[in-house]
């Protein structure tokens, strides 16, 4: 009885551990599809970065894209579908060889899209994010 | 007769102008605790007197599907379709220092908002509204220590 009454917190403390880990692990995106930005979206985002396209499709619940990068290299990239960020990327350096680029964590990155939509800011004015 | 009354015309004008266009720069620096993890998604956004939400300054953090864990900040503003636009960045490292600036309007400072900060780190716990700071004249400079991940955070007005 006594062996009943420890194990059981035990378990609901693994099995919430796991749970824990379960929701931040992976690649895949999970955003609902009200929140997804458009294709064109995307194009436009590839576009400012000298992203020259030539796939784009979904997968894992993320956008993939193929093409070249701005100096001409290979890359495929999954890309978050609300925020655009990508949430990995493979780069070709030459012809078999593969570089994998973590997420970003760290140096400030280039926030997609237009400038914001919020009230709060005065007109034409964008917020600014420097990590230090 | 005539000219003096252009010239002061003219000159209300120049004045009323900026004054009703003006904003202030706002400097929000978050500095986080050594927390031993990996980096944190934090939410930097206001509400209003009402406690209601007024718009998002910053999200550190790129892959939306954690944003659930900055619970405070994603159930507020789960009607602001626009929430991240133009406001999102990386997410920020242990022991190191967020520093967002903003041109903010006029009238929001003294007005009852609050600076609001979710924390969030994965495999450890959620912290919504870790710090919460009056957006006030007097406030500036005044640094807050938050509760788990955050060491403190302290606005400058320009």
């Amino acid at each position: 009885m006594k062996t009943r009454q420890t194990i059981a917190p035990a378990l609901l403390a693994l099995t919430l551990g796991a749970a824990t880990l379960a929701a931040w692990a992976g690649d895949d995106c999970d955003v609902p599809v009200r929140r997804w930005q458009s294709r064109d979206a995307v194009r436009q985002m590839a576009a400012q970065k000298g992203w020259e396209l030539e796939r784009l499709k979904i997968d894992d619940g993320c956008y993939e894209i193929r093409g070249r990068d701005a100096e001409g290299r290979r890359f495929k990239a999954k890309l978050d579908p609300e925020t655009l960020e990508p949430v990995s990327m493979k780069r070709r350096e030459r012809d078999r060889e593969h570089r994998r680029e973590p997420a970003p964590d760290g140096p400030p990155a280039a926030a997609p899209g237009a400038a914001p939509a919020s009230p709060l800011f005065s007109p034409g004015s964008k917020p600014r994010g420097q990590i230090e | 007769m005539r000219k003096p009354l252009l010239t002061t015309l003219a000159a209300a004008c120049a004045l009323a102008v900026p004054a009703l266009a003006q904003s202030r720069e706002v400097t929000l620096t978050t500095q986080l605790k050594n927390y031993g993890g990996n980096g944190a998604y934090l939410a930097v956004y206001l509400t209003d007197a009402k406690g209601a939400y007024a718009g998002t300054l910053w999200v550190a953090g790129g892959k939306a599907k954690y944003y659930k864990h900055l619970s405070d900040w994603n159930r507020l503003s789960a009607g602001d379709a626009k929430r991240l636009q133009g406001v999102t960045g990386a997410s920020v490292g242990a022991g190191r220092t967020l520093k967002v600036t903003a041109d903010l309007a006029d009238a929001l400072i003294d007005a009852g908002y609050e600076i609001h900060v979710d924390a969030a780190v994965e495999d450890m716990r959620d912290s919504p509204s870790e710090v919460r700071l009056p957006l006030t004249a007097a406030g500036a400079g005044k640094a807050q220590a938050g509760k788990q991940y955050i060491q403190s955070t302290s606005y400058q007005l320009k």
